[in-house]
């Protein structure tokens, strides 16, 4: 799949124009551009250029930022924990509050609760990001003064652009718990664990949450490469030096290694969470386990 | 009797009055002045630099032989004690004496060969190729350890102005002897104000004070080059006090700055210069002037900068800004529809004809709105105008190219801070935009312009070429924007200079 992904990103980046362009000043001479171009290799066939960068990538030398020269590994290194910080934040923080909504939702189902839960959810999910972001700015940053605007140092840098983000998945998931749990509620399991005579938070808990959890698991999973891709928009807004701003900056200046390098290691990612998600299937649900055995 | 406790006090107070003086002093400014910009700095090699800003930030490191005044860009010598032209083509410059770079290594005639030669005669790809093109055949001699001479093989009266660009910040000859044909990404070693700190790529650029510098003690401990790329929270940074200094302040947001009272707004005029370029080399209508000079009459420019832009711009008259050296203002096309249609009926075009006006998206401010507009005045005249648009990387790569017809938007830079920098584009036999190529007596003065020593005489010939240009009408001839900068009251000495350069090594923030 990585091979696939370096393909045809290195496909798609050479179509979208001509680097040396952009590197060169606006009225560089065609001298200036041809030996700009030579320097930097790109006046060999496309087909030379691939088969070296994948060699290269293999070898984990994702090549050298046309811009700043530094390498695109070094780079990437640079910024994705700060990327990860960010997505696991606001992934923690759309778990800690959908999880809670959507049960409460279920349980009191068509109450003013689930009815509010349900119209806040519908709204985050609505929600532009960057509008979100900029009122939270408002809000906190510049009338209440709580909370930094930019930036990444301390927890309280966190706190804003994870909340932002959060809200891409938010809404989708606390939906999801619910109408789950609606489905698990209604099961002959559920009733028999009441009718021993089960506290209602432990058949809530293990019984009916447990059940649950394989659908929400499985949309965890795919939401996952929304985050990432949301947190290009909150990472430029909250200036977060995260691979997302990366990522931008690379596209507008046709700095191919970096856009490549960032792709490919986000391709990555996302098999890597794949296989997680796979792995809790089968700790989730003993029946995937003796299956595979 | 004095008790112990007594004289514990006393000791206590004689402390804190031979204290307070310095106290106060380190109380009254910031240790650190933040400075918050939209984009990343490219680099922090001394000549790799391509935008103004990287050149400012480098600039504050860094030092060239002469500089420019941060008000009336006048030349001043900076690490050269004085220059003399010795003949047509050979400059000679006397180094000052005594000047060391950050790595201790001391400045001499070799680091200003150096320079030359890797900034110019190197194969890296650099900015000084451009403000100062191998073309002229530059030869650096050290005469002495403190004076060089630097011979060109075509006479060029420019050589004082290049030597002050920010592109040739001079380089340590030992220190960076191993980055004569690399760039380098992780120091800078020059001779200025500040010493390099870090560069974070894509978050910030960290300098402090360099307690060695030659000149006056710089004002600020520490000063932070923070990228914010959004301009909302770029203000809210700045309300907040996180920052005390944003750039790039865009006219919806000017209001939010000026109520606050903590803050304020500083508008300097842009050097750079706005028109719509005509292709008068294949367009048959635009080949004939009458219709070039209609479509400058019917376009009100003073309603599109009051409305557009709040009022913060001047109009342009000709190719070069209100500002540069030798520029020189021909008078303004007024407001005249009645005119324009009179003109165009004159050339034959009475009942109108198309054209197509190009314009690039995401490169300059309401940039769509702007074509919009001029295309809404061109068809009040009657010429049908349908607007183009392009990403920027495929709209400067064909109007560079000379290959957009019929008109485009552009905004051009001064590199030399003089008017045959855009002059120079009408000789038939220049490289890049060519859309009029001037003729006769025009291309005869724009030749002599630019061979050209004598001041006066310069002076005249640059007069002259503006107002032909201007009355060939080969732009329609647009503005020079203001560029809005927002920061606290208490930042004081932050200027930027005429030429976009921000002047950031005299700036420092009031506690």
């Amino acid at each position: 799949m990585a091979l696939g992904v370096s393909v045809l990103v290195f496909a798609l980046v050479h179509l979208s124009g001509d680097p040396v362009l952009l590197m060169v000043s606006s009225d560089a001479p065609p001298d200036v551009v041809d030996t700009t171009r030579r320097a930097l290799g790109f006046d060999r066939p496309l087909y030379q250029q691939l088969a070296q960068y994948l060699v290269r990538a293999a070898q984990g030398d994702l090549g050298v930022s046309l811009r700043s020269q530094r390498p695109v590994a070094t780079l990437i290194a640079e910024r994705l924990p700060a990327t990860v910080e960010l997505t696991l934040a606001a992934l923690l923080i759309a778990i800690l509050t959908a999880v809670p909504l959507g049960i409460v939702s279920a349980v009191k189902r068509g109450s003013p609760v689930d009815r509010l839960a349900m119209v806040g959810a519908v709204a985050g999910q609505a929600m532009p990001i960057f509008w979100l972001a900029l009122l939270l700015i408002a809000l906190f940053g510049v009338r209440l003064r709580w909370l930094p605007v930019f930036g990444r140092g301390s927890l309280a840098h966190l706190v804003l652009p994870a909340l932002s983000l959060s809200t891409i998945i938010l809404g989708r998931l606390a939906r999801l718990v619910r109408s789950s749990m609606l489905e698990v509620l209604g099961q002959d399991y559920v009733r028999t664990a009441r009718a021993k005579g089960l506290a209602e938070s432990r058949v809530l808990a293990l019984h009916a949450l447990r059940n649950a959890a394989i659908p929400i698991v499985t949309l965890l999973g795919l939401q996952f490469a929304q985050l990432l891709g949301g947190a290009v928009v909150t990472e430029t807004i909250f200036a977060w030096p995260g691979i997302g701003r990366l990522v931008v900056e690379a596209i507008f200046n046709r700095d191919f290694p970096v856009v490549q390098g960032v792709v490919l290691v986000v391709s990555l990612i996302f098999v890597a969470v794949s296989v997680v998600v796979d792995l809790a299937y089968a700790a989730l649900d003993p029946r995937l386990r003796s299956e595979a055995a | 009797m004095q008790t112990r406790r007594d004289w514990l006090k006393q000791a206590g107070a004689a402390a804190a009055v031979a204290l307070a003086p310095r106290a106060a002093e380190a109380q009254a400014r910031k240790t650190t002045l933040t400075i918050a910009l939209p984009s990343t700095p490219e680099t922090i090699d001394p000549h790799q630099l391509r935008s103004v800003l990287s050149g400012s930030i480098l600039g504050l490191m860094g030092e060239g032989l002469l500089t420019r005044d941060p008000q009336t860009m006048e030349l001043k010598p900076l690490l050269a004690e004085s220059w003399r032209n010795v003949n047509p083509t050979t400059w000679e410059v006397k180094l000052r004496r005594g000047i060391k770079f950050h790595n201790g290594e001391e400045f001499t005639a070799e680091s200003v060969k150096f320079t030359i030669e890797r900034a110019i005669t190197s194969k890296l790809n650099t900015l000084a190729k451009l403000t100062w093109p191998p073309s002229f055949g530059q030869e650096v001699q050290a005469v002495d350890p403190h004076t060089v001479r630097i011979t060109t093989r075509i006479p060029d009266p420019m050589v004082p102005s290049r030597l002050a660009a920010e592109s040739l910040n001079i380089a340590p000859a030992k220190g960076l002897g191993d980055y004569r044909e690399k760039f380098v990404t992780d120091r800078f070693i020059g001779t200025g104000p500040y010493r390099f700190v870090e560069h974070v790529v894509g978050d910030r650029v960290v300098v402090e004070a360099n307690p060695a510098y030659w000149g006056p003690k710089p004002p600020s401990a520490r000063i932070v080059w923070q990228v914010i790329p959004d301009a909302a929270t770029r203000v809210a940074a700045l309300q907040r006090g996180d920052i005390d200094v944003m750039l790039n302040l865009p006219v919806p947001l000017l209001s939010t700055v000026e109520t606050d009272p903590g803050l304020r707004v500083y508008a300097e005029l842009s050097s750079l210069t706005h028109g719509v370029l005509l292709n008068t080399r294949e367009s048959p209508a635009l080949k004939d002037r009458r219709v070039r000079q209609a479509l400058n009459l019917a376009v009100d420019r003073q309603a599109i900068i009051k409305n557009l832009f709040a009022g913060r711009g001047q109009l342009l008259n000709t190719v070069t800004g209100r500002n540069v050296m030798n520029t020189f203002d021909p008078g303004p096309y007024p407001y005249d529809p009645g005119r324009a249609k009179a003109l165009l009926a004159e050339a034959g075009y009475g009942h109108g004809f198309d054209l197509q006006l190009w314009q690039s998206i995401g490169r300059w401010t309401l940039a769509e709105e702007m074509a919009q507009v001029i295309a809404g005045y061109w068809d009040k005249v009657g010429v049908k105008t349908k607007i183009q648009l392009l990403e920027w990387a495929e709209y400067n790569k064909r109007s560079s190219g000379s290959q957009l017809r019929d008109a485009f938007y552009y905004a051009f830079i001064n590199g030399t801070w003089d008017a045959s920098y855009t002059v120079q584009r009408f000789k038939p036999d220049f490289a890049t935009f060519r859309y009029f190529d001037a003729s006769g007596d025009l291309l005869k003065v724009i030749r002599d312009y630019e061979q050209t020593f004598d001041p006066k005489r310069r002076r005249e010939l640059a007069a002259q070429a503006l107002k032909g240009l201007h009355e060939e009408a080969v732009w329609l001839f647009l503005w020079q924007l203001e560029q809005l900068t927002g920061m606290s009251k208490k930042v004081k000495g932050f200027r930027i200079r005429p030429d976009d350069f921000i002047w950031a090594r005299d700036a420092y923030v009031e506690a």
